[in-house]
């Protein structure tokens, strides 16, 4: 872990309210930047950043400090975000009442449930496409990928942070590189030989 | 065309997350075959076009606004929490242990004195068993009429009067010792001994510790070849902070000398899911001058890491427990013959010669290798239920001649 990161959190755990301030004022970048992916709206990201911060200092005694802070702290916003977005999608639904084709508004399945990628996005006809291929992946796929590329986690971290084995998180980022692959050029990547040993854990 | 586990090392490469053994393995795919290089270009700027250039600033700082909401909750304090009932009963149990042991300590200092004259009053009452043997100064009667009597002891009755007879007479000139023996020669010093037999001598064997990464190194190779000449069969303790990666390594070192690795399933499934166990890379299909090539290579890759995935390197000859744990492991029986039943039991040509030809013959002699989990005696199963062992043992037919079995141990190293 960052050594400034460690002496801000022992300062913070001692009752030093601005070492905490520091920490947020290192780290909220990031943090809105992945809570608006998650969230697509500017003012609920602003919510999702805030609530993560607060609820990361009351658990502060329990960061043990065997992984970075950031994985730490991008486990409890994604974690917030997620609920917001749920929470979000309830109340709409709710207050739309019955939908067009007589159906109840709320929506058992919940597939944009991680990431609406493209809405954060500037909107050129290249970004476009690669936003559209991107929304086109499984949510599994989609969300392993942008936690790669987009906010640099490591495999390790990945797997803290959704709660999976490390072989899963590898696997998932080879099928969702070649999946997009072929979005967004078909048939670009062929068929390839079943090897010895190719057996994944996903 | 590529296969999966290319394509899987492409993907690696481009999650920027390849080990020190996989990115050699990499940068050959690479020369090999241009179409993985034109893949890797590709996914690379798929990766690329992803990577936001820039992050956007958030657009209102939110430090001031989650200070204000942490300001109240108490984070550093330890909040003593309000006794509960478990703890007041625990409470109200020491007072009462306290209390009981101080009335119980009171009552027997206050009643001591009671002791004693009870006691003293037992001891009158006792018989004396053995009178022939009493001294006058052990005679329990005389003793009771020398202790003076308290208004208590009146009560008892008088005792009868002590017969003559009773009271051993101690002879006035006791029995002297016997004469000492007489003694030949210097009893002090031992004399010069005439002839004296040699004296065995016990070799001490320590284990040869050494940094792994020198293993292709001209002294520790040399060291090597001296150790291989002096026991049947040795095991190599290698301590690894990144037993995978260690793993790796070792397997691709044993390909570059034509040995066949086969894993077991259920070590393949632990390394998998990560789980910190030591790995054995056991062989015995090579000869001394080979296994010191095969570390050799191992020492050259390691070289090429940053960090080195194996740090340090015990040799030690196989001992009764390590016997033990190949046969209970693999099913390999390594223990030395016994002297004088180095042959076994004497049979007649025809009994099963034909037979263990003929399988001679049908088993293939590979050099072979096999991974298995080195697990405590209680955690084991039996070899004869994995069909990797099986296969090992199958492909590794007789030993040949020359060839000096070697346990490696990879441990983790925390």
């Amino acid at each position: 872990m960052n050594p400034d990161d460690r002496r801000l959190i022992s300062e913070a755990l001692a009752g030093r309210t601005a070492s905490f301030g520091e920490l947020v004022l290192r780290y909220q970048d990031r943090l809105y930047h992945v809570a608006n992916r998650i969230v697509d709206n500017p003012d609920d990201a602003l919510d999702v950043v805030q609530d993560s911060f607060v609820n990361a200092y009351q658990s502060l005694a329990s960061f043990k400090g065997d992984a970075e802070f950031f994985t730490w702290l991008y486990r409890i916003a994604f974690n917030t975000a997620i609920s917001a977005k749920r929470r979000k999608r309830s109340a709409v639904s709710l207050d739309a009442g019955v939908g067009k084709n007589g159906e109840l508004g709320l929506d058992p399945e919940d597939r944009t449930v991680d990431v609406a990628p493209g809405a954060a996005m500037e909107r050129t006809e290249d970004e476009r496409m690669l936003a559209d291929a991107v929304a086109k992946l499984s949510p599994e796929h989609r969300t392993v990928l942008l936690m790669k590329d987009i906010d640099g986690l490591k495999y390790e971290d990945i797997a803290v942070v959704m709660g999976v084995p490390i072989g899963t998180v590898r696997s998932r980022l080879h099928r969702a590189r070649f999946e997009l692959r072929n979005l967004l050029e078909p048939g670009s990547v062929g068929i390839v030989e079943q090897g010895a040993g190719a057996a994944s854990p996903d | 065309m590529l296969t999966i586990p290319e394509t899987q090392l492409i993907a690696a490469a481009v999650d920027g997350e390849l080990s020190g053994a996989r990115a050699h393995a990499f940068r050959q795919l690479l020369a090999a075959k241009p179409e993985a290089a034109e893949l890797f270009r590709a996914l690379k700027a798929d990766a690329a076009r992803l990577r936001p250039a820039t992050i956007r600033p958030i657009p209102v700082s939110q430090v001031s606004a989650v200070l204000a909401r942490i300001r109240p909750i108490a984070q550093p304090k330890i909040r003593r929490s309000a006794p509960t009932t478990r703890s007041l009963l625990l409470q109200y149990a020491i007072a009462a242990s306290v209390f009981f042991t101080l009335c119980s300590a009171s009552f027997w200092v206050f009643t001591a004195g009671d002791r004693r004259e009870q006691e003293r009053v037992q001891q009158r009452r006792l018989p004396v068993t053995n009178p022939t043997h009493a001294t006058p100064e052990q005679d329990t009667f005389a003793i009771a009429r020398s202790i003076p009597r308290t208004p208590d002891v009146k009560s008892i009755p008088e005792m009868p009067p002590i017969p003559p007879e009773v009271v051993v007479q101690v002879p006035k000139d006791p029995e002297l010792a016997p004469a000492p023996r007489s003694a030949h020669g210097d009893v002090v010093g031992s004399g010069i001994i005439e002839n004296p037999k040699p004296l065995a001598e016990n070799a001490l064997r320590l284990p040869y510790i050494f940094a792994a990464g020198e293993l292709d190194q001209m002294d520790v190779q040399l060291r090597l070849k001296e150790e291989f000449a002096q026991d049947p069969a040795f095991r190599l303790d290698l301590f690894s902070k990144n037993p995978a990666a260690a793993l790796e390594l070792l397997q691709a070192s044993a390909k570059q000398v034509g040995l066949t690795v086969t894993a077991d399933a259920r070590t393949q499934d632990f390394l998998a899911k990560k789980v910190p166990v030591a790995v054995a890379f056991y062989l015995d299909g090579l000869t001394a001058p080979e296994l010191a090539a095969l570390l050799a290579n191992v020492g050259k890759q390691l070289q090429t890491q940053k960090p080195p995935a194996i740090g340090s390197a015990h040799l030690v000859p196989m001992g009764i427990a390590d016997f033990r744990d190949v046969k209970e492991s693999l099913g390999i029986d390594l223990t030395p013959p016994r002297p004088g039943r180095a042959n076994g039991d004497p049979k007649s040509i025809s009994s099963d010669t034909l037979g263990k030809v003929a399988g001679a013959v049908k088993k293939a002699t590979d050099k072979a290798a096999i991974v298995v989990a080195f697990l405590p005696a209680t955690a084991r199963t039996a070899p004869a239920q994995s069909k990797e062992i099986k296969a090992f043992l199958d492909k590794r037919g007789d030993r040949k001649a020359g060839a000096l079995p070697l346990l490696i141990v990879l441990r983790p190293q925390v």
